[in-house]
């Protein structure tokens, strides 16, 4: 047979009863009344469930909803009484958006409460580990080709070799640029053919340093 | 009624003729340091008044509303509360000691070193709303929460549930840095994400409550009459 105390031990239930008469026994019984009729109040009475749902919104008939101070956010009193009283025109200034609220005014919406940033960066998106094509690399521009022979030459050499052999085989050198196409621009790939030598990308680059730096200290300010 | 601006003298007529406020609405109205013990404040709304300093001790306040009004060390001691709203109120220094409140909400509040000891607070939720050094010895909270939507929790630091009762009560992302639990009974709380350095848990009684591992809830030394002085 099992020692009963080594049961009690074991049922985390009956270990937390232990523990709450070990709490209660040291209490008046003054104490204990004034606790019993606070809590049967609370959760039998009135059926309040436990604190960390206290912000979902009642159904707007129910008896709960007529008496939920200090229940519900002040953003789920503003969108319970919204609900309520459809087309009033104070509460149509409220703007409510999760647990931050803003007023409408002839200046432009005030926040009321503070708006919180999500601290945590914005996730990558999906395949996001692709250099983004501004970024001219071997495998992602068709543009800069000529910037890296290694590349042309391994494609010339293909393009000897492959008149005998089928499509795919040179496939490689386009098959990459491909890739990251859908991410960017539509203007941008948008170019036929190996243009390289074309003047716009050649006097952009020339440009860009000056441009860059103009545009960084508008971003500044 | 309606008392506005510059209408102290019949604000404080009604008061005394109804023993309180009744159905009234006191906007813009100066009662710094009124006497009202024992008075009722029954479905009145105060806003931008001031009642800084004033005694107001075993009031009976229900379905109050109070809106940017200063209640600096107001005496509300011994006070009944029920469904009360304070909102972008000045408490600090308030004494609600043995205040007995049911259904309160303080919303974007300062109660720093506001007292409420030995208080009965039922469904309360304190938003936005500093707490700092609050003391709320021997109190029993049932149904209580404590958050910040800007700070990510509430700023509880050194605040003092020294031997309290707190029963269902969420301290979620609260800062409770050097806050005193000690004998402090615990059923149901949430301490998740809550900033627990240098609290003092000695003596209290987690029932259902999940603290952060290593914990000490070994029983305090027994004071000292040097150390109450």
């Amino acid at each position: 047979m099992a020692d009963p105390s080594e049961t009690a031990a074991a049922d985390p239930a009956e270990e937390s009863a232990h523990a709450l008469r070990a709490s209660l026994s040291v209490m008046d019984r003054e104490e204990l009344v004034e606790l019993g009729v606070q809590l049967l109040q609370t959760y039998v009475v009135e059926g309040l469930g436990p604190v960390g749902r206290g912000g979902e919104l009642p159904a707007p008939n129910s008896a709960r909803a007529v008496d939920s101070v200090g229940e519900e956010t002040f953003a789920g009193l503003l969108r319970r009484l919204k609900a309520e009283r459809r087309g009033d025109p104070i509460l149509e200034k409220f703007i409510v958006n999760g647990e931050h609220i803003q007023v409408r005014t002839p200046m432009g919406n005030v926040d009321v409460t503070e708006y919180r940033r999500p601290t945590a960066p914005a996730p990558a998106p999906v395949g996001g580990g692709a250099p983004r094509q501004s970024v001219p690399t071997p495998s992602d521009s068709i543009y800069n080709r000529s910037l890296y022979p290694q590349a042309d030459r391994g494609a010339a050499q293909e393009r000897s070799r492959g008149a005998s052999e089928p499509q795919p085989a040179a496939a490689p050198s386009r098959a990459a640029p491909a890739a990251p196409r859908p991410a960017a621009p539509p203007s941008e790939p948008a170019r036929p053919g190996p243009g390289p030598a074309s003047p716009a990308p050649q006097k952009d680059a020339k440009d860009e340093p000056a441009q860059d730096k103009r545009f960084r200290l508008i971003e500044l300010d | 009624m309606e008392f506005t601006r510059n209408q102290e003298s019949l604000a404080l007529s009604r008061f005394r003729e109804v023993g309180g406020f009744r159905g009234d609405r006191l906007t813009d109205v100066a009662l710094r340091g009124m006497h009202g013990t024992g008075c009722r404040v029954d479905e009145t709304v105060l806003e931008r008044c001031d009642l800084a300093e004033a005694d107001l001790s075993g009031a009976g306040v229900t379905a109050a509303t109070f809106v940017s009004t200063n209640l600096r060390a107001v005496r509300l001691g011994g006070a009944r509360a029920s469904r009360v709203e304070v909102y972008y109120c000045e408490l600090n220094e308030a004494d609600l000691s043995g205040i007995a409140a049911r259904r309160l909400r303080v919303h974007g509040s300062q109660a720093m070193n506001v007292k409420l000891d030995g208080a009965r607070l039922t469904v309360a939720r304190f938003e936005e709303t500093a707490l700092i050094r609050a003391s709320f010895r021997a109190a029993t909270l049932v149904h209580v929460s404590f958050s910040d939507t800007r700070m990510g929790g509430a700023p509880l630091d050194r605040a003092t549930f020294e031997g309290a009762r707190l029963v269902d009560c969420s301290f979620r992302g609260a800062n409770l840095r050097g806050a005193v639990f000690r004998g402090a009974m615990i059923v149901g709380c949430d301490f998740d994400d809550a900033l627990l350095e240098g609290a003092d848990f000695r003596g209290a009684m987690p029932v259902g409550t999940t603290l952060p591992p290593g914990t000490d809830l070994s029983p305090p030394p027994p004071p000292s009459m040097a150390g109450e002085f």
